[in-house]
C-alpha cells in the first residue's frame, strides 16, 4: 500500500471521539512549566575553545626536544665555557689590579708630589 | 566560567614558561651579533654555549671530585655562554673601542652597571654586569688590546666571587691539567 492510499483509507474512516473518562483523566493532568534548555549554548562552547586554543598554544610554543649531543661535543663545551668564563674572569682581575697599580703607583704619588711641592712653595714663600 | 579562567590562567602560564626557557629572552643576555669582526681579521673565535649543552656538560653527577667539580658547581646557574674574540691590526683597535662604546651606551640604557673599566694607550677594558634580585643575571666583558679584541656575554644566576676565584686558582695551578680532566669527563 502506497502512501497516499493509506492516507485516503485513514481519512474515511469516521472522526471518534475521545472518551469521556480517558478526557477527564488528561485534563487532570496539570500544565508542566515551560522549562528552559538545560544547558545553554556556551556552557559548553567556551571551554570547547578555551581547550582548542590551549592545544594550539601548546603545539606552538612547545619546547623543542632536548638535542642529544656527542661525547666529543660535551667534552668541547666544557672545555669552551671553562676558558670563556676564565678569559673574562682573567680579563676583570687584571684589569682591577692595573688600576688599582695605576691609582696607588702613579696618581696617589702623583698627586702627594704636587701637594708637597705646594706646600714646601708656600712655605718658602712664608719665609721669604 | 570557572572552568573558562582557569584554562585562561593556564593557557598564560604555558606561554610564559615557554618565553622563559628561551635564553635569548633572558635579562642578561645580549645580541653579540651586533659585532662587526672586521673582514680582514686573522682570526676569529665564536664560542655559543647555550643552556641545553651547558647542562649536558656540566652534570654534576658525571664529574669527580676536584677542581672539575667545583668548577661544574659554580657554572651550574650559567644558561648561556658567549664568546666572539678576534685578532686585528692597530687601525681597526679605534673602530673595535668605538664598538665598545655603542655597546656600553646600549647596556647602561637597559640598566646595565658598569664595575670596571680601563683606557689607555695599549688596552681599553670594560666590564658590566646586570644585577637580579639576588643574583647578577648577566655579565659583559668587553676587551680591546692593540692585536685582539674580546667580547664576552655570561647568562644565568652568576656569583661572580666564585667564578673570579676559580678563574684565579685554575690559572695560577694546573689550567691544563684542569681541561684534561674535563677533557675526559671530569676524571671518571
Amino acid at each position: 500500500m502506497t502512501d497516499d492510499k493509506l492516507r485516503e483509507t485513514l481519512g474515511e474512516l469516521p472522526v471518534v471521539k475521545c472518551p469521556p473518562d480517558l478526557a477527564r483523566r488528561l485534563a487532570a493532568i496539570p500544565d508542566e512549566p515551560r522549562r528552559r534548555p538545560t544547558v545553554r549554548w556556551w556552557v559548553w562552547a567556551t571551554p570547547l575553545a578555551a581547550a582548542a586554543a590551549l592545544a594550539a598554544v601548546l603545539i606552538a610554543t612547545r619546547p623543542a626536544p632536548a638535542p642529544r649531543y656527542t661525547d666529543a661535543e660535551v667534552a668541547a663545551a666544557r672545555i669552551q665555557a671553562v676558558e670563556t668564563v676564565s678569559t673574562a674572569m682573567t680579563l676583570i682581575q687584571r684589569t682591577q689590579r692595573e688600576a688599582v697599580s695605576e691609582v696607588l703607583g702613579r696618581q696617589v704619588p702623583n698627586t702627594l708630589r704636587t701637594s708637597v711641592q705646594k706646600a714646601l712653595q708656600l712655605s718658602e714663600g712664608g719665609q721669604g | 566560567m570557572k572552568t573558562t579562567v582557569t584554562m585562561i590562567a593556564a593557557l598564560t602560564l604555558l606561554v610564559s614558561v615557554a618565553a622563559a626557557q628561551d635564553v635569548t629572552k633572558m635579562p642578561g643576555y645580549v645580541g653579540l651579533s651586533e659585532i662587526k669582526v672586521p673582514t680582514e681579521a686573522a682570526a676569529v673565535q665564536e664560542i655559543d654555549l647555550g643552556p641545553d649543552l651547558l647542562a649536558a656538560a656540566f652534570k654534576s653527577d658525571e664529574l669527580s671530585a676536584g677542581d672539575a667539580k667545583t668548577m661544574a658547581e659554580a657554572l651550574e646557574m650559567v644558561k648561556s655562554v658567549r664568546l666572539i674574540s678576534f685578532e686585528m691590526a692597530g687601525e681597526t683597535a679605534v673602530a673595535a673601542r668605538a664598538q665598545v662604546d655603542a655597546m656600553q651606551k646600549k647596556l647602561e640604557s637597559a640598566n646595565w652597571k658598569r664595575v670596571v673599566m680601563m683606557r689607555d694607550k695599549e688596552e681599553y677594558v670594560v666590564v658590566s654586569v646586570l644585577h637580579g634580585p639576588n643574583f647578577i643575571q648577566g655579565l659583559m666583558v668587553m676587551a680591546v688590546e692593540p692585536d685582539e679584541a674580546t667580547f664576552v656575554n655570561i647568562v644565568g644566576e652568576l656569583n661572580l666571587s666564585t667564578m673570579a676565584q676559580l678563574a684565579g686558582e685554575l690559572h695560577s695551578q694546573e689550567m691544563e691539567a684542569v681541561l684534561k680532566n674535563l677533557e675526559s669527563g671530569g676524571g671518571k
